[in-house]
């Protein structure tokens, strides 16, 4: 399963500080005080669950805490929502079956 | 575990939830005020607190810093809380909240859920490729982290919302390819005979009217009477294919945006047995209150968009209202008092009633939008349940949605059902031609949001609960 | 005018299912009647636990029966109903409680020809890694396992759909008269009619006993449960501490279903539940002390079933002491799910023979008058606090 998100990164309209995360063992730079899941978009990352039936890679829908599409494993706790999880440095993401 | 007391504890941090608070002060209530943003100001005014330059925002957002400040002030707030469960004890809501990865608590004597809307899913093949949004999830990234996507962008569906999302994004030169409006041609006839009325009343259409002339400028197409929407692509959305009239179409895409209007969140209404309605004006659940906001359950209020779609604009009103109601309950303020407070209040939701009832007859969502057409769309995502094996299900006369639920696992995933109830309600109700009553929908279960296993085992006591009664079950 | 049935089965719980499948079966024109929805109550709602119940030593036999039931329930239903045969452990974590388990699996051993085996720690590893560094042994019965209850009440509904009988849904019976030989059944205005009455109303069986002047003991209880989110392998039996309430299982799907009997409240006025949140957390905290790699697994729902609980927590099982034509079958006490097709299919027999087998004659109702202390209230709304 490649890492990249098959969808053109986003980009950050306001120049903030940064601060380091960690997706799947990757180091990433990324604006302090953004949820996971912007975080993961603006780097072309999918911030999402692969799906446990079938294996798609899903990615956040609803953005609002919903839909549980963007559930990661952060800090090593599954089912996290990325969309209303705020960036931390030294934080780490990554994906998880759900 | 100490828990903190409070006389009425508010849940959202929107609109409805920050006039509240400041309310709830004004009548002597020492109040919390609990949201599970890093920050106040709900979905409609996501990140307002950390928003750089208030001024390019408008007078709503900038109205809306000020009701933070204020609700700041005037409660206790714990943002970044998701309230995970309630249970009454005697005379106290037991509210537990999940902060991170731990499990709080506090108490209160009355509750007001504020919790707002969620958006309506419209499920379609190819809804599940990562590069299909909400309309509303798009704008929540624009609002909070300042980001916005690559174009093109294709945004489809009904409702003002799809309008205010293409002009934001224009204006940060991210190209849009297109707006699909689905809104049946039949609705505007249908809700002509309510123009005059909306027109002065509410801000909403004026707006709209505002925002469909920008796109028009700006040389948007607009497909009208749009259905059989299909977002193609393999790894990620790459093209959108529709039929407008009798043609169809296929536009190249790196997004798609979707908007077919909003549902009051039941969430937590639903977890303290609030009854709830069919309204089919919307259509939709709407939790039962009184004009204060009252609900069925003794002690808990309703104000906002989660006691049934009032829009952005009403929800301070309303938020004011059910506020002063439990001040009155609780003794604080005199009843006759109360009145007097909310008199204003009252009066402005008349008006905006007035323009509400157009826009849910002019948006109301065709039955092809609310009926995913194709039998191999997921309705449940999270479970990855078929409209196909629910219409299989309904033919079997297994339609009560719980039932389905217990058999299908629709609705058993992390969402609970916030995403698939809608959709699968409606695709029951169409398969089998019974009512919304009939049809039913999901028993909320705790905890609202999932909890770390850990979590709870900080939260319990060392002795084993005195279980007399027996030692070994089998089956449970 | 009522309409006629050879049979009247009221409650469609696994057990009321089982029987009217195997009187329909057996060519009778049976009236399956349901207050709520078929397998709506405890019979869906349950962990599905497959596994014996060594205390009560007179239920051991009928216990080896159902455990072999479930392995041909494919034969019986064309469905094998989720069954998966992964073994029960119990973890002894009680030095002091050793002389117990060997008396608990004297007993089993007396009672029936149920395999089990005591594990030391070493061998307790190989059947399941990751336990808590506090357990010292175990008991092994790898005959047992779990099986799907929505998934088995789902099965249970196409049979009988398949056999002809006549399931009515939302109906709950509020009269019972019993004319010239016939037992009739009113609920809300509808009339149902037939010569045999089995009451197989689970909690609410009590109720039912009463509806023609029969007193039975069951009191309802509510027990809940708990569902994670899909999580790596982390259970390969159906998990139960010795001497402790905790069960705990993974199905093939990945989540992981945790219980033991932990009760949440019935509420007096509609029998609906709710759940306590301090029993829930330390049920909790129990399993994660137990298999401590639980700790991140999220939880993503619990609820709370209604069950049938009587004073000796065996079911009442057999016909009426007071009315010729009528049967019970109810108040199973947290252990009718994985006893309930086989009970059912039994209980058919005896009404058709009318003759009790031996594996259903210890739970004859008799037994009531025979028992302890007994509340006064127990027949009547009064869930424990």
């Amino acid at each position: 399963m490649p890492l990249e998100l098959d969808l053109p990164p986003f980009r950050c309209l306001e120049s903030r500080p940064e601060v380091s995360i960690s997706f799947e063992g990757r180091d990433l730079r990324v604006p302090e005080g953004i949820s996971v899941a912007a975080a993961l978009l603006l780097h072309g990352l999918p911030p999402g669950r692969r799906s446990a039936i079938g294996g798609a890679q899903r990615c956040a829908y609803c953005l609002i805490g919903q839909c549980f599409e963007c559930t990661m494993t952060i800090d090593g706790v599954p089912y996290r929502q990325a969309c209303m999880t705020t960036v931390e440095a030294g934080m780490t993401v990554e994906r998880q079956v759900g | 575990m100490s828990t903190d007391r409070f006389d009425l504890a508010i849940i959202g941090g929107g609109p409805a939830g920050l006039a509240a608070a400041s309310m709830a002060f004004a009548c002597g209530l020492n109040s919390v005020l609990i949201d599970e943003n890093p920050g106040l100001g709900g979905r409609v005014f996501h990140g307002i607190e950390t928003e750089r330059d208030v001024s390019i925002l408008g007078t709503d957002r900038i109205a809306a810093t000020t009701l933070a400040r204020d609700a700041r002030e005037a409660a206790t707030v714990l943002s970044g809380h998701s309230v995970v469960d309630i249970v009454r004890d005697h005379e106290h809501f037991q509210i537990k909240t999940l902060h991170g990865n731990e499990l709080r608590s506090a108490s209160a004597r009355r509750l007001l859920i504020a919790t707002g809307a969620r958006e309506r899913s419209m499920a379609f093949p190819g809804w599940t490729l990562p590069g299909v949004m909400t309309a509303g999830g798009v704008q929540t990234l624009l609002k909070g982290a300042r980001l916005v996507p690559a174009g093109p962008v294709v945004l489809a569906g009904s409702g003002p919302l799809l309008l205010l999302v293409a002009v934001q994004l224009l204006r940060h030169d991210v190209p849009v390819a297109a707006i699909l409006d689905t809104t049946p041609i039949a609705n505007i006839r249908r809700a002509m005979p309510r123009l005059a009325g909306a027109l002065w009343s509410g801000s909403v259409l004026r707006r709209g009217v505002g925002l469909l002339a920008s796109l028009l400028w700006q040389r948007v197409p607009i497909y009208r009477g749009v259905n059989t929407i299909a977002a193609q692509g393999d790894g990620s959305i790459r093209a959108v294919t529709f039929k407008a009239g009798k043609r169809t179409h296929r536009l190249d895409c790196a997004l798609l945006a979707t908007h077919v209007g909003i549902l009051p969140d039941i969430q937590l209404a639903g977890l303290v047995d609030c009854q709830l309605r069919w309204d089919a004006s919307i259509p939709g659940w709407t939790p039962v209150t009184d004009r204060n906001g009252k609900t069925s359950q003794d002690g808990v209020f309703i104000a906002g968009d989660a006691a049934g779609i009032g829009g952005a604009e009403a929800a301070p009103h309303r938020g004011r209202i059910a506020a002063t109601a439990a001040a009155v309950e609780l003794g604080a303020i005199a009843p006759d008092e109360g009145d007097r407070l909310v008199t204003l209040d009252r009066k402005k939701l008349r008006r905006l009633n007035r323009e509400r009832a157009f826009l849910d007859t002019l948006f109301f969502p065709s039955p092809d939008v609310r009926v995913p057409q194709d039998d191999a769309v997921l309705v449940c995502r999270c479970e990855a349940v078929s409209a196909g094996c629910l219409r299989a299900l309904a033919a079997a006369d297994v339609a009560e949605i719980n039932h389905v639920k217990s058999i299908s696992r629709c609705g058993m995933g992390a969402c609970q059902g916030r995403v698939c109830g809608p959709l699968a309600e409606e695709t029951l109700k169409d398969a089998t031609g019974r009512s919304a009553e009939a049809v039913g929908t999901f028993r909320v279960r705790p905890p609202l949001k999932p909890v770390p296993i850990g979590a709870y085992a900080a939260f319990a006591s060392d002795d084993p609960p005195a279980e007399a009664r027996f030692l070994y079950t089998a089956d449970w | 005018m009522p309409r006629g049935f050879d049979a009247i089965v009221i409650g469609a719980g696994v057990h009321g299912a089982s029987v009217a499948l195997s009187l329909s079966r057996k060519g009778l024109q049976v009236a399956l009647i349901e207050r709520d929805r078929l397998g709506s109550h405890a019979s869906g709602v349950n962990a599905g636990s497959i596994h014996h119940i060594p205390r009560i030593h007179f239920e051991l036999p009928l216990a080896e029966v159902a455990l072999r039931s479930w392995e041909q329930m494919n034969e019986w239903l064309d469905d094998d109903c989720g069954f998966r045969r992964v073994g029960y452990l119990r973890v002894v974590t009680r030095e002091h409680e050793l002389p117990d388990v060997r008396r608990s699996m004297a007993r089993v051993q007396r009672y029936s020809n149920i395999p089990e085996q005591l594990l030391d720690r070493r061998e307790l590893d190989s059947v399941q890694p990751g336990l808590s560094e506090d357990a010292i042994g175990g008991i092994w019965a790898p005959s047992c396992g779990y099986a799907v209850p929505a998934h088995t009440m789902n099965a249970l509904r196409r049979n009988l759909q398949a056999a002809g009988t006549c399931l009515f849904e939302g109906a709950r019976v509020d009269t019972i008269e019993k004319a010239a030989g016939h037992w009739t059944c009113v609920s809300n205005g509808e009339r149902w009619s037939a010569p045999i009455l089995v009451n197989c109303a689970g909690a609410w069986g009590a109720a039912v006993a009463g509806l023609v002047g029969e007193r039975m003991l069951i009191s309802p209880v509510a027990l809940m449960m708990t569902v994670t989110g899909r999580a790596d392998r982390l259970l390969d039996t159906v998990l139960g501490l010795h001497g402790q309430r905790l069960s705990m299982k993974q199905p093939e799907n990945g989540t992981l279903l945790i219980g033991g009997g932990y009760q949440g409240a019935v509420v007096s006025k509609d029998w609906t539940t709710r759940l306590d949140p301090q029993r829930l957390a330390y049920n909790l905290a129990l399993a994660k002390e137990t298999l401590p790699s639980l700790g991140s697994v999220a939880v993503v729902r619990s609820w709370a079933g209604i069950e049938g609980m009587t004073p000796d927590h065996a079911p009442y099982i057999g016909p009426s002491l007071t009315h010729d034509g009528l049967w019970h079958c109810a108040g199973f006490s947290t252990h009718g799910f994985y006893l309930g097709p086989v009970t059912g299919q039994l209980l058919a027999d005896a009404i058709v023979s009318d003759t009790v087998p031996d594996l259903l004659r210890p739970f004859a109702l008799d037994r009531i008058t025979t028992l302890g202390p007994q509340s006064p209230k127990a027949d009547i709304a009064s869930p424990a606090a």
